[in-house]
């Protein structure tokens, strides 16, 4: 199979999860669609070395995309405005809590909470994924934690 | 109860809908040619700016750091250095040991991490896989092992309640291979580790168990008690103890293959299938632990007279010698008190850590006939805790160089920056010159 073909076939099978996770990272269809893009463009000079197991990588460009690129936002809007157009259900308070709640994250905390607690990696994992120290994992997971305990009433629990 | 992972994927059910996405290929060869294209003019400027950065006097020591030698000879270094937060790891440098001295030290601008001093003096950051406190370290008295408790995801809710981090079980690195060794305990709620200590190649570890999860500021444990487990490093071979069997270890000291601990008055050996045999008694309340002469001839200890242990107050140093019989009658040491006893040097002297008013904590021996003092090793100016290996006490004194000081990346790339900027201002000066010199 050539690159381009295991490449094609990669995204078709595996965009959907993208998309989920970055959708979490973002909170807005759109910008999720244009991270998961930016990251499988990035993906391609390197795809050679890694067509065997790309996830790794992708994931890695997605996360650190959303950190850097979104950094420069006013990451306290809150999409207060925005149902997503294809919801499976309507949305419930609980929902809506999270999703704002995660909204008021700084890029960085939310993307460790996503990684940790959604991906499910380990605090080694997810500095590796960040290029941060695991010190750091820990204290950004800490303050979030914090911070979605405030925001998204009562039940958030790791 | 619904986690945290539910309520997200429940919230990622919103993201927009995959499937194929046609034109990413094109698209990503296209942005592959313009970095390329990039890269290729940076170069050009970036060879402008190398000379102005050396103009700046940016000269660094390599980082060479030595192999790591099995089995190689231990050295004390004369002095220790504060090392820099920018040290490289051993993720990058290859392992370094076995490691003459531990230090728990900044990390980068705002972590704690463990350094590891090798034998030939070179300094890198310990990469320990999932470590959780720098201050649970505990390296074995060759050198070759650093043990330090695991932290991971237990079965179910962690027990967060005494700790931001849920413990699952102790690692061993191994500071000549650079692999790690875990044993991992399988539990609900996670682990309170207990002691880790070491005797010759064995490290003993105990633990409590919890029985619920959170963080509600009230930790209970499974019975109350240690689990223990004792594990020969050299020979892989492992020993649970309950909590009935697992020793009373308090402060260790290793002899051969022993752990030496002092419980109340009684001098105790244990070793792997022998957990807690005792030496004697002593006539005086030992402060802390006490340590056994290369030639197993006498043994070292600090004496408590504050009947407070762990006071810190400087105490006598006394020794006794085993072959008294089963009471191990002291005889002061002649000098000044001790505030901390470390092992010994040779069958003669012992190694004590004395802080005075200009002192931070030098290094000395003491002739335990005499009294006399002599220093030992500098041990520099610390942000953290020092560990020697036991057997390293007896090594020979050598004369350690200055390991490298490397700059914050950050200051390196405002360096280039500044740099690149001042060739580019002279550059354009110099287009605006010629222009108006042509008109």
């Amino acid at each position: 199979m050539c690159e381009r073909d295991s490449f094609e076939e990669f995204v078709a099978a595996r965009r959907g999860a993208l998309l989920r996770t970055a959708y979490l990272l973002t909170g807005s269809h759109e910008d999720a669609e244009d991270l998961v893009q930016v990251a499988l463009i990035k993906a391609v000079p390197h795809w050679r070395k890694i067509a065997d197991q790309p996830e790794p990588y992708v994931r890695k460009v997605l996360a650190r995309e959303s950190v850097s690129r979104w950094r420069r936002r006013r990451w306290r809007e809150v999409h207060t405005d925005r149902v997503p157009e294809t919801a499976v259900a309507a949305p419930t308070d609980d929902r809506i809590a999270l999703r704002e709640a995660l909204a008021s994250l700084p890029p960085r905390q939310r993307a460790v909470i996503v990684l940790r607690y959604y991906e499910d990696l380990t605090e080694a994992e997810t500095a590796r994924v960040l290029g941060i120290s695991v010190g750091t994992v820990k204290s950004q997971a800490r303050d979030a934690l914090a911070r979605l305990r405030t925001g998204a009433a009562d039940t958030v629990s790791a | 109860m619904t986690t945290l992972h539910d309520r997200l994927a429940d919230l990622a059910d919103d993201a927009p809908p995959g499937g194929p996405a046609p034109g990413l290929w094109d698209r990503g060869r296209q942005y592959h040619r313009r970095r390329r294209a990039g890269t290729a003019v940076i170069v050009g400027a970036a060879v402008l700016v190398l000379a102005t950065v050396v103009g700046i006097g940016w000269t660094q020591t390599p980082h060479e750091v030595a192999p790591a030698r099995p089995g190689g000879e231990l050295r004390l270094p004369d002095r220790l250095y504060t090392p820099s937060p920018w040290l490289p790891g051993t993720d990058e440098t290859g392992p370094i040991g076995p490691v003459v001295a531990v230090l728990t030290s900044t990390r980068g601008s705002e972590d704690s991490g463990i350094v590891g001093v090798s034998a030939a003096g070179a300094y890198a950051f310990l990469d320990l896989e999932d470590l959780g406190s720098t201050e649970e370290v505990e390296v074995s008295p060759n050198g070759r092992w650093v043990a330090y408790p695991l932290v991971g995801d237990p079965e179910g809710e962690p027990n967060t309640s005494t700790s931001e981090v849920a413990y699952v079980g102790l690692g061993v690195h191994d500071t000549v291979t650079g692999e790690t060794e875990r044993l991992e305990v399988r539990t609900e709620h996670g682990l309170q580790p207990a002691t880790i200590a070491w005797g010759g190649s064995t490290v003993w570890w105990s633990w409590y168990q919890y029985v619920d999860g959170g963080d509600d500021g009230f930790a209970r444990s499974v019975e109350g008690q240690d689990s223990g487990i004792a594990w020969d490093l050299a020979s892989g071979e492992q020993r649970m103890f309950d909590n009935r069997d697992f020793p009373r270890l308090g402060e260790v000291s290793s002899l051969g293959e022993s752990a030496i601990s002092v419980s109340g008055r009684r001098l105790v050996e244990s070793m792997i299938h022998a957990p807690e045999t005792e030496i004697g008694r002593f006539d005086v309340r030992p402060e802390l632990g006490a340590f056994v002469s290369p030639d197993i001839s006498r043994v070292a200890l600090l004496e408590d007279t504050d009947d407070a242990s762990m006071s810190g107050l400087a105490e006598p140093l006394a020794i006794t010698e085993p072959r008294s019989g089963r009471t191990l009658v002291t005889s002061r040491v002649p000098g000044p008190r001790v505030e901390r006893l470390l092992g010994w040097r040779d069958d003669g002297h012992v190694v004590i850590q004395a802080f005075g008013r200009k002192s931070g904590g030098d290094y000395l021996t003491v002739d335990v006939v005499t009294g006399e003092r002599r220093p030992l090793m500098d041990p520099g100016q610390q942000n953290g805790e020092v560990r020697i290996p036991q057997d390293v006490w007896q090594a020979e004194v050598f004369d350690a160089p200055a390991p490298p000081d490397p700059m914050n990346p950050r200051t390196v790339i405002l360096l280039w920056g500044a740099g690149a900027a001042v060739v580019l201002v002279a550059g354009a000066a110099l287009v605006l010159w010629r222009r108006r010199v042509r008109a």
